[in-house]
């Protein structure tokens, strides 16, 4: 995959899954901008499993690994113009949770 | 609807000691770990890890300018020159305050936070209310439960550590220490400031 670099606009995809998921709903649609680039580490993304209880290393592929992002988010753009326009919020996402914007 | 009030309800201090007791009972009865080990490890997190790590890191900042840029470009590498580093401290970002930018961290997700140099997080660290609105209303909550207002012209940033990542806050030297040493230093650097929700007071 090609990864984002410090700067790049990104846009949060709407993720909905259920299940495990480390993207947290307020920054869901949301547009930010890279600002570092953080390490590679495997996805802890696990679904839902139906009569059972789901264990993250049944799901977590330590050798598939993806960019981890701090992604720097205008608090505005999160809370509305309530939010200082000073404030920022930094979110480490990982990089499915993105698209190019 | 019950249920799932019952479940979302913060433990009270009352429950704790409860279950940590059964839960100890159990890994021991089950031959999971002994009475050494737990008491090894209960030893390891109240007297190795602690704020005063970290304290030594930004006394070293703050006397070094070269350790400072080290410390700021390679966190974990820098922390590690003193002998601070592990389980929840293998990827570290130093984040510095400034009279222009003021940083905070939280775990929105749960409560993850830099061991080695902060020890254990306080319980408010890891309460819902303090995870919720740090991120929507940092200034209120700063204000209100922390006593420390920040002026409307300093930008505020809050790193949500959802990742793998830990954040340590690079508070401010006070005015007026310049006469001190690094040892003196450390002692007056307090855990709030290296979180972000407080600065380092002028020392008495």
């Amino acid at each position: 995959m090609s990864s984002f670099q410090p700067g790049d606009t990104v846009k949060v995809r709407n993720i909905n899954q259920t299940g495990y998921v480390r993207v947290p709903r307020y920054a869901r649609g949301k547009v930010g901008v890279i600002e570092l680039v953080q390490g590679e580490w495997p996805n802890t993304d696990f679904p839902d499993v139906k009569g059972g209880v789901a264990r993250a290393t049944d799901f977590i592929k330590e050798d598939v690994k993806e960019p981890v992002y701090a992604v720097r988010f205008a608090a505005r753009e999160l809370w509305g113009d309530e939010a200082s326009p000073k404030d920022t919020v930094l979110i480490d996402l990982w990089h499915h949770y993105l698209e190019p914007c | 609807m019950t249920d799932t009030i019952e479940r979302n309800r913060v433990l009270s201090e009352v429950d704790i000691p409860l279950r940590v007791k059964a839960i100890e009972a159990l890994l021991i009865e089950k031959g999971l770990a002994t009475v050494e080990d737990l008491d090894a490890i209960v030893d390891r997190y109240e007297n190795d890890l602690s704020p005063m790590n970290g304290a030594k890191v930004v006394a070293r900042a703050w006397i070094d300018p070269e350790y400072k840029k080290r410390l700021l470009e390679d966190g974990t590498a820098a922390i590690l020159e003193l002998g601070y580093g592990g389980i929840e401290g293998e990827h570290m970002v130093v984040v510095e305050n400034t009279p222009e930018i003021h940083n905070i961290f939280v775990c929105t997700l749960c409560g993850c936070y830099p061991w080695p140099v902060l020890g254990l997080p306080p319980n408010w660290f890891k309460s819902l209310a303090y995870r919720s609105r740090i991120v929507i209303e940092p200034r209120k909550v700063l204000k209100e439960d922390f006593a420390l207002e920040i002026p409307p012209s300093v930008e505020l940033r809050i790193w949500d550590s959802l990742a793998l990542t830990r954040y340590l806050v690079l508070p401010e030297r006070p005015a007026g220490t310049e006469h001190m040493s690094e040892a003196e230093l450390a002692v007056i650097v307090t855990r709030d400031s290296m979180i972000g929700v407080g600065k380092v007071p002028f020392p008495n």
